[in-house]
């Protein structure tokens, strides 16, 4: 299978050097669609991994239905977008090749109302429509490889080019993006909003929330190390919106309707059997956090 | 296993969503954020920037968040009175610097739970909570059965659409404008300015 592999590669770039040097040089063949979708797959495993999604349909739903309207917004309407809260405390998105978007709990608990949630998934959806993962693997480990390569072994999937293809496409996720692309995902996830006729600064809101957070906070460690600061970006996007989508701020941020899905997924949320599931691994913080719940819960049982 | 702490109808269980109910409560119903003006801004009696004046602000000046509007927030400032002021200007929090927990939802209930009202100092920032770090990510068993399982949560396109038309929510054609061309444009039209009044 290497050796098949390594003749395509010859061939792909012998065969393209006949008629456009220029291209040879950036081998930038674009990568499929196909391809796209399956190393998603693999990556998405990867995240899921180290953070299953919530078990809970009625909130699973609801940001799937509020995703995809999102998704319709875009040139790429037709990806097979696939929409998930993970079980973790850490405040954090991931935007995954082919259409996985996940958001924590951690960030979720941080929102006020909907375009909150919908600027989130607007700016992850970006990231995937743009290709910006796939855009730092061409110019990391993977930047001397030809398009063709890469979409035969994604393509091909199983084997050990395609775990290491997955591999380093993982590995992003701890690294991070290109910041000049986090700031694009920002602007283009307003105007995703506002196309889907939420008010736009629902994202700026939420950048002011972590613009307030303690940076030593563990829960954002990941997020304020693959991220350009979230003061910064607050600021830019503000200047932006406030030239281009001002008109848009009076458009819905269904404050009400997010609060009566947070209960549902409040009700499902189950800090005993989280505590439980500590229990096989060091963790005495969350039982803390367990423990507050317990202290405070005689209060308003009275 | 221990099947007893599962079980929704234990008393402490529920008493356990009853709490968690009035975090939701208490974080989700526009209720007493505290903020800190992040400079010396303009405090206006509508959300826009040519509204009647109603004072001054200070930088670092307490305030209370009662409500967003896009770009905008209503505050309450002690002395002051109500008014907005543009979203940015202020940070989450009582103090100057980043402080606030990301668990800060927790912290809510904790505080109006042991002191019947927000603002006083609760429970501390979190720290070593379970969560998602670059190791977790770079060393994590790959679960093909969970991203096999979000096919169960996703959306028809009809779905979609139906959920944001009963929210309200109307599509609009947005250009996307790249920001940096917008600038040189503008820059461009300033030079033409500057040439036509040197000119007159």
């Amino acid at each position: 299978m290497a050796a098949a592999l390594a003749v395509s590669v010859g061939w792909s770039v012998a065969g393209r050097a006949q008629f456009d040097i220029g291209r040879l040089i950036k081998a930038v063949t674009p990568v499929s669609q196909k391809a796209e979708i399956k190393m998603g797959k693999g990556i998405a495993a990867n995240l899921l991994g180290a953070a299953s999604p919530v078990a809970d349909q009625a909130l699973q739903g609801y940001v799937n239905k509020i995703g995809k309207w999102l998704a319709l917004q875009t040139e790429k309407p037709d990806l097979p977008w696939r929409f998930a809260i993970l079980d973790t405390d850490s405040v954090n998105a991931f935007a995954v090749p082919g259409g996985y978007v996940f958001v924590t709990r951690g960030m979720l608990l941080l929102m006020r109302d909907e375009s909150e949630l919908a600027g989130t998934l607007a700016h992850e959806i970006s990231h995937v429509v743009e290709r910006h993962a796939l855009k730092t693997m061409r110019k990391g480990n993977w930047a001397g490889v030809a398009g063709d390569a890469l979409n035969a072994v994604a393509e091909g999937e199983g084997g050990q080019e395609f775990d290491k293809l997955i591999n380093v496409g993982t590995e992003i996720y701890s690294r991070g993006l290109d910041k000049k692309d986090e700031f694009a995902a920002d602007v283009r996830g307003a105007v995703i909003a506002a196309r889907g006729g939420y008010d736009p600064y629902g994202l700026v809101a939420m950048l002011q929330s972590f613009a307030s957070i303690n940076p030593q906070d563990d829960a954002v460690a990941l997020m304020f190390k693959t991220h350009p600061d979230p003061e910064e970006r607050m600021d830019r996007l503000l200047t932006y919106v406030d030239e281009n989508l001002q008109k848009y701020g009076a458009q819905p941020n269904n404050a009400e309707r997010f609060a009566q899905v947070m209960r549902t997924h409040v009700a499902q949320y189950k800090p005993v059997a989280r505590a439980a599931r500590r229990t096989e691994g060091d963790g005495t913080p969350d039982d803390e956090k367990s423990e507050a719940i317990k202290t405070i819960a005689p209060i308003f049982s009275q | 296993m221990n099947h007893s702490g599962h079980n929704p109808t234990a008393p402490g269980r529920v008493a356990v969503l009853i709490a968690v109910g009035a975090l939701v409560v208490a974080t989700h119903s526009h209720a007493a954020q505290t903020g800190i003006t992040r400079d010396a801004i303009e405090l206006r009696a509508a959300p826009y920037s040519d509204a009647n004046l109603v004072t001054s602000l200070p930088t670092q000046t307490k305030v209370e968040i009662l409500r967003r509007r896009g770009g905008w927030i209503k505050i309450n400032v002690e002395a002051y009175g109500q008014g907005w002021v543009p979203l940015h200007k202020v940070r989450l929090g009582d103090s100057a610097q980043r402080n606030r927990s990301s668990f800060w939802g927790l912290s809510m209930l904790w505080r109006s739970a042991s002191t019947g009202r927000s603002g006083a100092s609760g429970l501390v920032a979190t720290t070593g909570i379970r969560g998602m770090r670059d190791e977790d990510i770079t060393g994590a068993v790959p679960d093909p059965q969970a991203v096999k399982s979000l096919d169960g949560f996703q959306a028809s396109n009809v779905e979609a659409q139906a959920h944001a038309v009963s929210a309200g929510l109307e599509q609009q054609r947005v250009e996307y404008v790249e920001p940096s061309k917008k600038k040189k444009k503008k820059k461009r039209k300033k030079k033409k300015k500057k040439k036509k009044k040197g000119k007159s």
